[in-house]
């Protein structure tokens, strides 16, 4: 389809930037009032990559995009994309991203047609007839082309996914989505979820901020989690499970074929808590070994003998409201 | 430089199309046709009295003062009458396109949406500034060709000097309205929303064209010290004075003497009040717009006269160019007064962030 045709883009090198990376941050700094709502933040994402940029409310993710699109100057450090510095090429990156803002808005006095003709009248390489064939081609791909109602008149779902669509107007090889969940509906998730992922197929690279991990860890191949303005990890998923589990016990769940458990003793047991032929053993290292032999000398059978791993969004909550994130 | 084309375009569209601006053409025009309509009623009687004491010079030219003719009326008088509320209703109509022009896009996102498309800042507020410009020409293109038409249609017709000066006059208040234009897209560009943009706006207006000149007389008054005693009851004239050495010729010649004197007394304390205040509203574009237009549209125009200055000879007819060069002073800061807000707006919005 031709929405995911890849740009050609001639690529300047520095000397000092991996040829893959299409978004960098150096130190990138941003200060509202003494408060660092962006610290230090040093990311780098490579070309065609899904990266889930995590973080609670206020972590600092809109401004860390807001900087990436140069709606706003950082205080101190720099920003790339593409090899292209933000705050000097503003046009010229603004010619490869799209860029979905939170709580995206319109024109209201306007159709969607007539908005997207607006903004792609800003794009030089694009004629009338290229203009009307790109704007039908976007309309349709977030079900708006038989809208006909100016956008005033829009659910905020309509005008979410029309951000969308003005994201991708240029067909762009850079595509920052800020929360673009919000507001959509079950099938418009799942909608723009595989709508990412042919992006991604096609070689986009993709900047999806979210506060729920949910969503990032759909979607996502690699991501950063964020608080206080601060990247507390970054990593694929498993990565960033290992790095971020900080827990001292594992937990081991146990269940039997056809009595109840009985008593298990062992020095590394930490807690247990019984429930007929189920128990959920908290011990200080994995002793499913222990268990296995203690049981099948009693002859009790095993129908289930597993460590819980925690999910993402334990280690998340963990970490990040809890624990490392915690200033 | 294209792109402001596009921005200016679609701004002069939403303003021309918007029901706001309608609305307030729409009472505009009705307000000006109201003051034509009594203004031509006016004139009309002017012209009959005029065409009266012809009839009578014509008739009877010995009862008339030696060289003294009465003065024809100019369908300038009917503009005249109409400056005053065609200043307050053009701030009005500049005011309301102006105000949430930055605001309301920052309040509705699609500033965001705009901005993160490749159009650089300056070419955002550049062309809005044209398209608001160009929606307050297209105003004052459809009150100049309405006041036109309806004295053509009265049968009134202009001369090739009062044709002008209308131009020129509707000219100034073009210029008048983008003064407060410039204010409300500054406040807009500097306010976080458009409730404190309007708020800010009214505001300034207020303060700048009613408080500030107000303040001026007050400060005026004070400054210019004691107001000198005016007395227009002339001492009784005795054939002689007591002494008997001043003769009743040279008692009158002295009451003449400090009767001007005082007048002089009094023409400079106004001009003392009147310059300070002019101080303090020099930065009013009402007060610089109501002295354009009475140059303007008022041919026997002078400068300060002042209240008690000698009522001989009325003033010579000045050209357009004599009368502008008289309100010069004034003319420039209406010139300056929108540079300046629009450089404020511009400077602002081009380092603002865009959160």
């Amino acid at each position: 389809m031709a929405l995911y045709k890849r740009n050609t883009i001639k690529r300047g090198k520095r000397d000092n930037q991996n040829a893959d990376e299409m978004i960098k941050t150096e130190n990138l700094t941003k200060v509202y009032n003494g408060n660092k709502a962006v610290d230090n933040l040093n990311l780098e994402i490579a070309e065609g990559d899904i990266f889930g940029f995590l973080g609670p409310n206020g972590a600092g993710k809109s401004t860390t995009i807001l900087m990436l699109v140069g709606m706003i100057e950082p205080t101190d450090g720099k920003c790339f994309i593409n090899d292209l510095e933000v705050a000097r090429n503003p046009i010229k990156v603004k010619e490869i991203i799209g860029y979905l803002p939170e709580n995206v808005g319109f024109y209201g006095n306007m159709t969607a047609e007539q908005n997207l003709d607006y903004f792609a009248r800003f794009y030089a390489t694009m004629d009338a007839n290229e203009r009307k064939k790109r704007i039908e081609e976007l309309l349709e791909l977030v079900q708006l082309d038989s809208v006909s109602q100016k956008v005033g008149g829009y659910s905020r779902g309509m005008t979410q996914r029309l951000g969308f669509a003005q994201a991708l107007l240029n067909n762009p090889e850079v595509i920052l989505l800020d929360e673009p969940t919000t507001n959509l509906d079950p099938e418009g998730v799942v909608q723009l979820r595989q709508t990412l992922k042919k992006l991604s197929d096609e070689g986009k690279t993709i900047f999806f901020s979210s506060h729920i991990l949910a969503e990032v860890a759909q979607v996502c191949n690699t991501i950063g989690i964020i608080s206080n303005g601060t990247l507390i990890e970054r990593g694929t998923l498993d990565e960033i499970k290992t790095k971020l589990d900080v827990r001292k016990t594992v937990k081991i769940i146990v269940e039997t074929t056809n009595e109840d458990i009985p008593k298990i003793e062992h020095e590394n047991i930490v807690n247990v808590e019984y429930k007929g032929r189920r128990a959920v053993i908290e011990a200080k290292s994995d002793i499913r070994e222990d268990i296995s032999r203690y049981l099948v000398e009693n002859n009790i059978g095993i129908k289930e003998l597993r460590i819980e791993e925690p999910t993402l969004e334990d280690i998340f909550m963990e970490s990040v409201y809890k624990g490392k994130g915690g200033k | 430089m294209a792109g402001i084309f596009v921005v200016a375009k679609k701004e002069f569209l939403d303003h021309v199309m918007g029901k706001k601006f309608l609305a307030i053409l729409a009472i505009l025009m009705i307000i000006s046709l109201l003051a034509m309509y009594q203004g031509v009623e006016s004139y009309n009687k002017q012209l009959d009295s005029y065409k009266g004491q012809i009839a009578e010079i014509e008739e009877h030219p010995e009862g008339m003062p030696p060289g003294w003719m009465p003065e024809k009326p100019s369908i300038l008088f009917v503009f005249q009458m109409m400056s005053a509320l065609f200043g307050i209703l053009g701030a009005i109509l500049a005011i309301a396109i102006g105000f949430n022009l930055i605001s309301g896009e920052k309040e509705s996102g699609s500033l965001k949406s705009l901005l993160s498309h490749p159009v650089f800042r300056d070419t955002i507020i550049n062309g809005k500034a044209l398209g608001g410009m160009g929606a307050l020409g297209f105003a004052m293109l459809v009150m100049t060709l309405l006041s036109i038409g309806i004295l053509m249609m009265l049968g009134i017709m202009p001369t090739g000097d009062e044709f002008v000066r209308i131009l020129v006059f509707m000219g100034f208040t073009l210029l008048f309205m983008f003064s407060f234009f410039a204010i409300a897209l500054m406040c807009s560009t500097i306010a976080k929303n458009s409730t404190r943009a309007i708020t800010y706006t009214l505001v300034i207006f207020i303060v700048i064209s009613f408080v500030m000149p107000i303040a001026g007389t007050f400060v005026g008054m004070q400054l210019a010290g004691d107001m000198p005693e005016f007395s227009g009851v002339r001492v009784e004239i005795q054939e002689t004075n007591e002494s008997g050495d001043i003769s009743k010729e040279e008692q009158i010649e002295e009451q003449e003497r400090i009767q001007e004197e005082r007048q002089e007394e009094m023409q400079e304390y106004w001009k003392k009040v009147m310059g300070i205040q002019e101080m303090f509203s020099i930065a009013d574009p009402l007060s610089n717009f109501n002295k354009v237009s009475a140059a303007v549209l008022n041919p026997r125009f002078q400068s300060f006269r002042g209240f008690f200055g000698p009522m001989g000879e009325p003033p010579a007819e000045t050209s357009i160019l004599e009368a502008l060069g008289i309100v010069w002073k004034n003319l420039l800061v209406l010139l300056l007064f929108p540079v300046v807000m629009f450089a404020i707006a511009y400077i602002r919005f081009m380092r603002m962030d865009i959160r």
